[in-house]
């Protein structure tokens, strides 16, 4: 359901223009370099007219100089005057051109990475529930490739726009001053040539899209079977694997044709036009010299002018489709940073006092957002424990264990009901001051790239590194970590799939414990390691229960007898509640769960 | 030691080579394209004629016929456009086709280079050199294909017509576009590695994000936002400042090299105009001359792209030839295996999985047909490797492993492994429909077979209450199975193979014990009638075994049924002890 419905709006999203509002608000983000995007434009704008003067200069030694017979010496002055102007255009448009690059890139650059900045912000500020109801390839996708689809609007959008439309209009008003017949003449090509760019910017906008999702087919072929590669060689599926291979890849030969073949439509077309506006000033043009009306040079500078005339078309055609295209990242980006986040500090919001660890569940509703109305994942739950305790929750698979234990975070806010530590309601307190004091431990025991040492001071990062080794000593680990293979250097690589299951779980542990928390919540693991790692991390988990209220999921048997008190929940309510061996004594659902607990061994 | 640039140079040779299969088209697209060329090369001409003709008809009232020029200015694009649209495609056929045969000689030197090699090779590294790299040499193909003749013949010819209407204007003309065509070579070299720098950046950057939204409940459980916003804004930082530093060496050379060549127009204005002036040439020729300079202008970009498109290449190349060149590949025996049989005999077989780390030492023993074997023994003690002897995943460093009285190593290797049902310790299941996930092994098999391995799986229950049942899309980019469910579709796809032999590589190690339960009832009814080996930490499912080969640092220290061992007092019986003593 959730699925559909978030492809659901992803379509949605493609489907969408460019508005003006998203437009704006992406404006909004070039506002403070609006000085460096001022001379920007100015640069620009020089540079523009500094290219257009080209031709004009040409034309000007032609007609001037070198069809005029009367007086050699004059004319060989002129020519050495005309071409040292030139020179000295062109190395003033060498100047104006490195501005005016610069100046692009650090506006492009700067107003890219303030909204980098403020999407990496705002997801930090989210709450748990929306990244439960949130792909996560979706969200990092906000955060990474929808931004850099609006580089190039960012950077370049603004100055390649105002280069070619000035370059467009100057060529324009310059032929129109040389002869406005013949500028008439040759802009017939215009209309013909718009309308087939337009057309061919569809068409190959569609084409390219099947191409590209036809390469991520590839991809996609490629590494599945490469990550399988062990399954393949198994049940020896080469041959057939090959082929299949083969027909995605025909399949991409075909689309990179369909392709090819609506570029080299367009493309030579666009040479045709341009032949043809040849043929027009060449035919017409020659016959208003022999008429008198414009002269030879200015039929050469019409000539020169002609191939600057098709570029700001297509750069335009360009921009406008990059505007399209680029309208539903913005439209994601905006999506994401308008999402509130649910839990925020109250403005009266308390530092939370050091906690003892007296813990009280106030009749406690809660629902996730996820959850259809009417249904209670938590229904009226109460409980109480004194600091230092031991808490094992248990129950079946959605009972509502892990939401027990997400709320003692507050990564979930209850619908109803308050939760009191020390006397405080925890919605009273800020986040910071109450997660600081709380040790969590997940069961997916999730690691960060860097050293060892750097993910053991995640929680603490002022600790000395004396600290944690005195911390990893206390719970066992550190012979462990000494084992690893630069020790405590050890590189953890992505998501710490470098060390085994079990490793990992000690390392996690250690990173609870160097944090001291007053508070530890710990979803045990169910898998099965070996026997040695499992005596490590049953010394290691009895270490950091000492002195401090935890709650467990527990899975292992010794924890749950070890309780101080045992809650046993179902359908999201406590239905027993006691010591192993009262509860026992009752023969009840724990009992039933005890003797299961013993079969698995 | 080999000069890497040599190294380097015969890679792209070698990759180039693909290209060899295809002589005629390519005979035809380069012919086309110096079709185009002398098309483009005569448009100035025609031009320049003009403009001479007008200036004598103006002059001296010389026959001038401007439908001539016309007619010829218009067949001769329509010309150029028929055969650019020809050319085009066909040159698209051919890049695509040989990078098709690329990519699937690579693909295939993958899946079927041993596992050693993958075990120490990342995936995602060998992925990327299947993907971005082949992509990289698609734009080299390109290039080669019409780039290079494109800028070699257009210069060369453009210098001679130069030099014919004026040896003095080529002089120019060579003068600016040397300096400009090496500057622009050496500059892109230069920032190559400057943007390959702000590309590894950008994916540092990027990574950053990406752990924090995957580890974003360690995240919030720390309450470390601010550490982690800090740690961004540090490697945003670097990215900006790099590529602001990149942009700035680019914008400070690039445009200076276009400048050089700018250069020619004033001087040819002067120099030629000159010449013009003292009647050593036509203006018309002047005329040429210009266009020339332009034409060969909207090349010389091309020039700086061209010298990144080899030096991309040619690393690509290098390490798209490394895979193809694997020597790595386990050959395949020719002997047939028996009918029926069932027997694995181990002759004091070791196996080094790293070079002086040996983790197999002189292991034997014989197992019979049929029987169930259990393989105990603490992490690292070499359960794993020996159970992939038997498929011959790798080959022993000495002794032999003999199914059915004959060498793995001279067996059809195809033959072998699919007489021998794994189930992996990590499930691995495609993105494609369950049933095809079932009949992977068999692509052939029939709907029926494929629900009596699912139902002796003990899959079909839950797979019929899957949306779509059997043709619900699974793996990655499909519905979510949990583990337990992902393990019995596992077994159903060994069950499909009818194998001889089955093992069982640590199958039952995180699932709740309903589901437990019903993987232990579907394992012990694949297991009858096969040679079984299962590895597993419970001693519950070892002690129904016929017989268990207990494991320690390689060797094989006691052989024996559960009460045997534990009679005999010896490691097992340690290891036995410890474990019923924490629950």
């Amino acid at each position: 359901m959730a699925a559909t419905d978030d492809i659901l709006i992803e379509e949605a999203f493609a489907q969408k223009k460019m508005s003006k509002a998203t437009f704006m608000r992406l404006l909004e983000y070039v506002r403070p370099y609006k000085k460096t995007f001022y001379l920007n434009f100015c640069f620009t704008l020089l540079a523009t007219v500094s290219q257009l003067l080209g031709p004009k200069f040409i034309q000007l030694g032609i007609d001037r100089y070198l069809t005029d017979v009367t007086g050699i010496d004059r004319a060989v002055r002129g020519i050495f005057l005309i071409s040292a102007i030139y020179l000295a255009n062109l190395l003033l448009g060498w100047f104006l051109t490195i501005v005016q690059v610069k100046s692009a890139i650090s506006v492009g650059q700067g107003a890219m990475n303030d909204l980098r900045m403020a999407v990496f912000e705002h997801i930090q500020r989210l709450s748990l529930s929306f990244f439960d109801r949130t792909h996560q390839g979706r969200i990092i996708s906000r955060a990474d490739s929808d931004i850099d689809s609006l580089d190039r609007i960012l950077t370049w959008g603004a100055n390649q726009m105002i280069s070619s439309a000035l370059t467009f209009i100057g060529v324009v008003i310059l032929m129109t001053q040389y002869d406005w017949r013949l500028c008439l003449a040759v802009s017939i090509v215009i209309p013909p040539l718009a309308i087939a760019t337009r057309i061919f910017q569809i068409y190959a906008m569609r084409a390219y899209r099947k191409m590209r999702e036809q390469a991520s087919r590839i991809t996609a072929a490629l590494a599945e079977n490469i990550n399988g590669v062990r399954v393949v060689q198994a049940f020896g599926r080469e041959e057939q694997n090959l082929e299949d291979f083969q027909a995605i890849n025909e399949g991409y030969a075909e689309r990179a044709l369909t392709a090819s073949k609506i570029f080299h439509t367009y493309m030579p077309f666009v040479g045709l036009v341009s032949g043809i506006a040849t043929a027009i000033i060449l035919g017409y043009g020659s016959s208003l010299v022999i008429r008198g009306s414009i002269t030879v040079g200015e039929l050469a500078a019409f000539l020169l002018y002609l191939s600057m005339f098709f570029g700001p078309i297509q750069t335009m055609g360009d921009l406008y489709n990059s505007l399209l295209s680029t309208a539903a990242s913005a439209e994601r980006i905006f999506q994401l940073l308008d999402t509130r986040p649910q839990i925020v500090d109250k403005p009266t919001a308390q530092k939370l006092p050091p906690i003892q660890g007296k813990i009280v569940f106030d009749h406690i509703w809660f629902r996730y957002d996820s959850t259809p109305e009417n249904e209670w994942i938590l229904k009226n739950i109460c409980f109480e424990t004194k600091p230092g305790e031991t808490i094992a929750l248990v129950g079946e698979t959605g009972s509502g264990k892990t939401s027990v234990i997400s709320l003692i975070a507050r990564f979930y806010e209850p619908q109803q009901g308050k939760i009191l530590i020390d006397n405080h309601d925890i919605s009273n307190c800020t986040v910071e001051s109450l997660r600081s004091q709380i040790g969590i431990v997940t069961q997916e025991n999730f690691l960060f790239t860097g050293t060892v040492m750097e993910n053991l001071k995640f929680g603490c990062p002022n600790a000395a590194d004396e600290e944690i080794i005195e911390a990893a000593k206390t719970l066992g680990t550190h012979e462990i970590i000494l084992n690893l293979k630069d020790g405590y250097n050890t590189e953890v690589k992505e998501r710490g799939n470098n060390f085994s299951g079990g490793e990992r779980q000690l390392l996690t542990f250690t990173r609870a414990m160097a944090a001291r928390p007053r508070i530890l919540i710990l979803d045990e693991a169910t898998s099965a390691v070996d026997p040695h790692t499992e005596a490590i991390s049953q010394h290691a988990l009895e270490k950091l229960f000492e002195r401090r209220t935890s709650f467990v999921i527990a899975h292992r048997l010794s924890t749950v007898r070890h309780a101080h008190q045992i809650l046993v929940l179902s359908h999201g309510e406590i239905i027993e509640c006691g010591t192993h061996g009262e509860l026992l004594a009752k023969g009840g659902r724990y009992s039933a769960l005890y003797k299961e607990f013993i079969r698995q061994g | 030691m080999e000069n890497p640039k040599s190294k380097a140079f015969r890679s792209l040779l070698g990759v180039l080579s693909f290209l060899g299969k295809y002589p005629g088209q390519i005979a035809i697209c380069i012919s086309l394209l110096l079709v185009n060329i002398s098309i483009e090369m005569l448009l100035p001409q025609i031009i320049g004629n003009a403009v001479t003709d007008l200036r004598w008809h103006i002059q001296w009232g010389a026959y001038f016929d401007r439908n001539n020029y016309v007619l010829l200015v218009l067949s001769l694009v329509f010309i150029r456009a028929g055969i650019g649209h020809l050319l085009g495609p066909i040159r698209n056929r051919i890049v695509h086709n040989t990078l098709n045969d690329l990519r699937e000689a690579v693909y295939d030197a993958m899946q079927r280079l041993s596992f050693s090699y993958h075990d120490r090779t990342n995936s995602g590294e060998l992925i990327s050199r299947a993907t971005t790299d082949v992509w990289r040499l698609q734009e080299f193909f390109f290039a080669c294909l019409l780039m290079v003749v494109d800028i070699a013949v257009s210069l060369l010819v453009t210098l001679i017509l130069i030099w014919l209407i004026s040896p003095r204007l080529a002089l120019i003309t060579l003068a600016t576009v040397v300096p400009t065509a090496s500057l622009l070579a050496y500059y892109s070299k230069k920032l190559q590695p400057q943007w390959r720098k702000v590309h590894d950046l950008h994916s540092e950057m990027t990574a950053v994000v990406q752990e924090n939204i995957a580890g974003v409940r360690v995240v919030k459980a720390f309450a470390k936002e601010s550490v982690e916003l800090r740690k961004f804004s540090t490697k945003r930082d670097t990215y900006v400042d790099t590529i602001l530093r990149t942009v700035s060496y680019w914008a400070a050379r690039v445009p200076f090299a276009q400048f050089i060549f700018g250069l020619g127009l004033p001087l040819v204005l002067c120099v030629g105009g000159l010449q013009v002036i003292r009647q050593q040439i036509l203006l018309g020729d002047l005329v040429k001359v210009i266009f020339y300079l332009l034409a060969i202008g909207t090349r010389m970009g091309s020039i700086g792209q061209f010298t990144n498109i080899i030096q991309n290449a040619s690393a690509s190349a290098e390490r798209v030839s490394e895979v193809l060149h694997e020597p790595q590949r386990l050959k395949s025996g020719k002997r047939h295996l028996p009918l029926s049989g069932g027997e694995v005999v181990f002759e004091k077989v070791s196996f080094e999985y790293q070079q002086g780390k040996p983790s197999i030492r002189e292991v034997s023993f014989r197992a019979e047909p049929g029987k169930t074997y259990a393989i105990v023994g603490p992490t690292g003690s070499g359960k794993s490797s020996l159970v992939h002897l038997i498929p011959r995943y790798y080959d022993s460093t000495s002794g032999r492993v003999l199914i059915d009285g004959s060498d793995v190593r001279d067996l059809d290797l195809k033959e072998l492994r699919r007489s021998v049902g794994i189930i992996f310790q990590d499930t691995f299941l495609f993105s494609a429909s369950v049933a095809e996930n079932i009949a992977y092994g068999r692509p052939g098999a029939s709907d029926a077979e494929i629900e009596r391995s699912a139902r002796a799986a003990q899959a079909h229950q839950f797979i019929q209450e899957l949306e779509k049942g059997y043709d619900t899309i699974i793996g990655e980019r499909g519905v979510t199975l949990s583990g337990g469910q992902k393990q019995r579709i596992a077994i159903a796809r060994a069950f499909l193979l009818n194998p001889r032999f089955l093992i069982l590589d640590d199958a039952t190690a995180s699932v709740d014990s309903t589901t437990e339960h019903a993987i232990q009832k579907a394992i012990a009814e694949l297991s009858v009638g096969r040679t079984t080996f299962i590895i597993a930490h419970r001693f519950s499912t070892v002690q129904h075994a016929d017989q268990i080969l207990v494991l320690r640092e390689g060797r094989l220290v006691e052989t024996g049924r559960h009460d045997e061992l534990i009679k005999s007092n010896g490691y097992y019986s340690e290891i036995f002890e410890q474990q019923i003593q924490r629950n």
